[in-house]
């Protein structure tokens, strides 16, 4: 994929650039605002990675700038603020996501390509399937092999959010913002838990397994011979 | 002189010039009036005089006569009979008035009177005869009258003005002592000593008003610098330990390569809980200094629904969690900020009780606001511990073993706060009852 980082602090932005690379990603970097907006409205991006804090033109502003000429590619806020007030404000300017600083890289990774690989506008879709597991959206039902599976109103939100990741890298903290509206860390085990009591229910007693633990970075759903 | 610099001062001499000027014009009107009134009384009486000297009409020796009779008489008027070749026929006026009619004269000489003054009044008249008869009046009533009405009106605005003047000076001394005393609260406190407060009178007037707001600002001012100084303790005690194994760690690591992977792992753990005891810090700071936007949140459903995100965990831990949540209940709050709220009390109460410990969460309509509470049937808090544990980084000596900031209470008390709710705890008998209550429902 192609990134655009813009990003003031330069051991940090050396030490991303050097792992989104070796993750397989072409990356340009831009050390303030002014320098970003130049690169992201002349390339055409992926995904743009945008600290909010930059000297001159700050990062709420390049992006505002950016949508404002029509420039789609999806938005990353890098910050030190993780206050909800700042998250709703950076959405509102436009961005797509948002990750509080200081954060793992692997987070970093697999919001990436959740941002890149977002359908445009699936709202229409009724229906999502990952081998031989469906989800009607409008019954509200889940089949695997034509087998009807029984599931609590979180765990189908739970199975919902994979199956429209399916094959891409879900974090911890995606699925506690996204299914449970946490903008927090819980102390306990709230994801696991319900990880493995999904699990239990959608691939105990079928032949393969569906949803995978991916070490240190979260779970990804997709078909057995996908990897 | 501070004294005539005060407001109390000032608003004093302006309303007593203001009485002085109405004083004045009042004055004037009484004065003039009662003269007018009291010289008209006095032309009556020589009107009246001068046709009874004429009733029967009399001859002209017999009115002379009846002029004699008079003045020999103890009548306070005087007369003058006048012949038609302006000779003086009778009578104690000494000047010749030089027409009839209304007119003032001095008085005969030997009066006590000041001759200077035309103190008499005079009324003459033409007789069929050709002779003219003057008659006439002291005016000295009136001016004793007039003496009397101003020296009453200026005794009774000397002491008013200096009534005036120190009632004056008493409210503004009274005032600069008022003002004196909070300045010299502010000024201990500017030295340093946050614990001065600025007296109240009781009077409830608006200097009490600003006392008392002064008094809640230096109360939660002097709050915020207790928690910060307690604070940054805490910080550098309950910091050092981590990063002290935070160190041995790496340092074994590099030491011994054959450890190495292991203590890498384990240094990392460590720097997470470091920043997870940074965010939390973070955060509470972040909410105490916020503007959390507020709507109407439907609490029932986060309630129960956070039971059911739960429920599962403590069913792992063999515990059974109970929601008693009544249906339909709304209040105003930070969606965001209750929900952790609740979250930090429900892992509060996993965490802290034995496997197995049933707990409760509940919310339900009381009076015209709306009772939360969720309670475990663990160990619980001993009553004189019950407010400490709200303080950061306070943890009791039972709980030092498990994992925790000693934040989590803290942030529920400050969430609590910032949405005016109250936060109680109190023994469930056995175990922890947590409580909190939301003034009014949201409509």
């Amino acid at each position: 994929m192609k990134l655009l980082l813009i990003e003031d602090d330069a051991d940090l932005a050396a030490y991303l650039v050097r792992g989104l690379k070796e993750a397989g990603h072409t990356v340009d970097h831009a050390a303030d605002g002014k320098g970003g907006l130049f690169l992201a409205a002349g390339g055409n991006y992926d995904v743009l990675i945008v600290d909010r804090r930059l000297p001159g033109l700050d990062g709420l502003s390049v992006v505002k700038t950016l949508r404002g000429a029509d420039v789609k590619s999806p938005v990353l806020f890098l910050t030190a603020q993780g206050g909800v007030e700042d998250r709703v404000e950076g959405l509102m300017a436009g961005g797509d996501d948002y990750l509080a600083k200081p954060f793992a890289f692997a987070e970093l990774l697999a919001r990436i390509s959740a941002l890149a690989r977002r359908p445009p506008l699936s709202e229409q879709t009724t229906r999502l399937a990952v081998a031989d597991l469906e989800m009607d959206l409008v019954k509200r039902t889940v089949t695997r092999a034509g087998q009807r599976i029984d599931l609590q109103p979180q765990e189908f939100k739970l199975l919902e959010y994979l199956l429209r990741h399916a094959g891409q890298v879900v974090t911890r903290t995606m699925l506690l913002e996204n299914v449970w509206d946490f903008h927090f860390d819980p102390k306990t085990s709230v994801v696991e838990t319900h990880v493995s009591r999904l699990r239990a229910k959608v691939d105990k007693g079928f032949d393969s397994e569906l949803i995978h633990t991916v070490r240190g970075a979260g779970y990804s759903l997709h078909a057995p011979d996908a990897d | 002189m501070r004294l005539t610099r005060t407001e109390g001062f000032r608003l004093t001499t302006l309303f007593a010039g203001i009485f002085l000027l109405a004083g004045g014009i009042v004055f004037a009107l009484v004065y003039w009036i009662s003269s007018q009134a009291l010289e008209d009384q006095v032309r009556v009486e020589i009107r009246r005089e001068a046709s009874e000297l004429m009733q029967p009409r009399p001859t002209a020796e017999g009115l002379m006569m009846r002029i004699r009779i008079k003045l020999a008489g103890s009548g306070h008027f005087h007369y003058l009979l006048v012949g038609p070749l302006d000779n003086r026929l009778a009578g104690d006026i000494a000047a010749l008035p030089q027409a009839v009619g209304w007119s003032r004269q001095a008085l005969a000489g030997g009066e006590t009177e000041d001759r200077s003054e035309k103190n008499l009044l005079v009324w003459g008249e033409r007789l069929p005869n050709g002779n003219r008869l003057w008659v006439g009046a002291s005016l000295q009533r009136v001016s004793e009258a007039q003496e009397a009405i101003r020296s009453a009106f200026g005794l009774g605005l000397a002491a008013a003005l200096v009534a005036a003047v120190a009632g004056g000076v008493m409210v503004s001394l009274g005032f600069l002592r008022r003002v004196d005393a909070i300045n010299r609260t502010t000024r201990a406190i500017i030295g340093g000593d946050l614990s001065h407060r600025v007296p109240v009178s009781g009077s409830g007037d608006e200097l009490d008003h600003l006392a008392q707001n002064l008094n809640a600002m230096l109360a939660r001012m002097e709050n915020l610098m207790d928690n910060l100084r307690q604070v940054s303790r805490d910080l550098a005690h309950d910091l050092r330990t981590p990063l002290t194994r935070l160190r041995q760690k790496l340092e074994s690591a590099s030491r011994e390569p054959a450890r190495r992977e292991a203590e890498i792992a384990a240094a990392l753990k460590e720097a997470d809980e470091l920043l997870d005891v940074f965010n939390a810090i973070l955060r509470l700071a972040q909410i105490e200094a916020g503007q959390p936007t507020f709507a109407p949140v439907a609490l029932s459903g986060l309630l129960s629904g956070l039971a059911d995100t739960y429920r599962p965990l403590a069913e792992e831990q063999g515990r059974f969690l109970q929601a008693r949540v009544e249906a339909g209940l709304m209040v105003s709050g930070n969606h965001a900020l209750l929900t952790q709220m609740f979250v930090n009390l429900l892992e509060n109460a996993l965490t802290h009780t034995p496997p197995g410990t049933p707990l409760e969460i509940g919310a339900a309509r009381a009076g015209r606001g709306v009772r939360t509470w969720i309670e475990d049937r663990g160990p619980g808090i001993p009553a004189h511990e019950r407010d400490r544990v709200l303080r950061r980084f306070y943890r009791l000596e039972a709980s030092r073993s498990t994992p925790g900031s000693g934040l989590g209470l803290a942030l529920v008390d400050t969430i609590a706060q910032r949405h005016g709710l109250r936060l109680q705890l109190s023994d469930a008998g056995p175990g922890l009852r947590v409580e909190i209550f939301f003034p009014a429902a949201a409509a």
